[in-house]
């Protein structure tokens, strides 16, 4: 493939931008973000 | 998930308003038992409390449509089975209060019952409705000194009614629907009001005795700790006064709405959360953050043991967790 400085730019400002959801939805399945969890249950309402 | 989760002994107990009340194994979080209400026919929903013995878990239910039949439920803590059901219409979401072999409760159409404990059976009825059942997840949980229930109704009246009779002792005009529990500390009731303010009624005679206007509606319940009297002050504050209530002492505002039923006190801290996840923790003497914790979800019902927290979220996940300071597993 071809080197092109103008697609790699597109293709690394489009994953910056897409870091911080990612990093968010990743949080959305873990727990709290500090203290310590010892287990959690679901009762789904 | 509303209902604040219940530490009992080696069991969290909870109910759902998904129409499940359960019980969890305290270490580990495993599900010992569930109770499904729609045995019974529709699904139920859980918003109170609900009051253990050593051997039962007393909880009322809601239906909150016309001609529902909800009931207060006694389920059996070792299996879930439910010993007794006792059918209350629409049904309740206030937090049972229980004295020797009696549990009073209060029903949203404004009925304070007082339950046989052992059998369900309705030993007395005050019916304090004037209008329409109150649909609103704003109920004020009454209050008792053993001898007495202190109830606020929708009605705009606090009542002090005995026990064991049922008979009003005395009525207050509070001129407002009330929007917190009433609270009762050092022989002083406490209440707020839609109007604003809160109240200190005597608990004997039923006689004003401080008055207090905000700057917005006190909700929720209240809390006393440290001298200081700790309520919501609208939907994004929390607040605390003297217990002469002369004034406010402090304000602290939440960066989003309040999540969590009520400011519970933990370990000498004022516990509350936001719908953006933040969970705080407040020093009661002058609202400075002591610390905070972020969660994913939207921390509603607060369960304490000594060192760890069962925080039910609205979204319906059960976290046990102790925050940084408090680390270990009871």
């Amino acid at each position: 493939m071809r080197f092109d400085p103008p697609r790699l730019r597109r293709i690394l400002a489009t994953a910056v931008l897409l870091v911080p959801f990612a990093l968010r939805a990743s949080s959305d399945d873990e727990g709290p973000v500090n203290g310590t969890l010892h287990w959690e249950a679901e009762t789904g309402g | 998930m509303f209902a604040a989760p219940a530490v009992a002994g080696d069991e969290i107990l909870v109910g759902s308003c998904n129409g499940f009340f359960r019980a969890f194994d305290r270490e580990s979080g495993r599900l010992k038992w569930a109770y499904d209400t729609r045995a019974d026919g529709a699904a139920l929903e859980f918003h109170g409390e609900p009051w253990i013995t050593p051997e039962l878990a007393v909880v009322g239910s809601d239906l909150r449509e016309d001609g529902a039949t909800a009931y207060v439920y006694a389920f059996e803590r070792t299996t879930g089975a439910a010993r007794w059901k006792t059918p209350i219409q629409i049904g309740s979401i206030s937090d049972g209060l229980s004295q020797g072999g009696d549990l009073w409760i209060l029903t949203m159409e404004g009925k304070l019952l007082d339950l046989e404990l052992a059998s369900g059976k309705i030993r007395w009825t005050l019916d304090t409705s004037t209008t329409a059942p109150n649909l609103q997840f704003r109920t004020s949980n009454p209050a008792s000194d053993g001898r007495r229930i202190f109830v606020a109704a929708a009605d705009g009246n606090l009542r002090a009614v005995d026990a064991r009779t049922g008979q009003t002792l005395w009525r207050r005009e509070l001129g407002s629907r009330p929007m917190t529990s009433v609270l009762l500390h050092g022989g002083t009731l406490y209440v707020g009001t839609y109007d604003r303010q809160l109240f200190g009624i005597s608990a004997d005679k039923g006689e004003v005795q401080f008055r207090l206007r905000l700057s917005e509606i006190p909700l929720s319940s209240l809390a006393f700790v440290d001298k200081r009297l700790i309520f919501f002050l609208g939907e994004k504050s929390v607040a605390a006064a003297d217990p002469a209530l002369e004034k406010v002492l402090w304000k602290h505002d939440l960066a989003s709405t309040l999540s969590t039923a009520k400011p519970v006190v933990w370990r000498g801290s004022v516990l509350v959360g936001d719908e953006s996840g933040e969970f705080r923790a407040l020093d009661p003497g002058d609202g400075q953050l002591r610390w905070s914790a972020h969660f994913p979800k939207m921390v509603r019902g607060i369960g304490v043991s000594d060192r760890t927290l069962y925080l039910g979220t609205l979204q319906g996940t059960l976290y046990a967790w102790s925050p940084p300071e408090s680390r270990g597993s009871k």
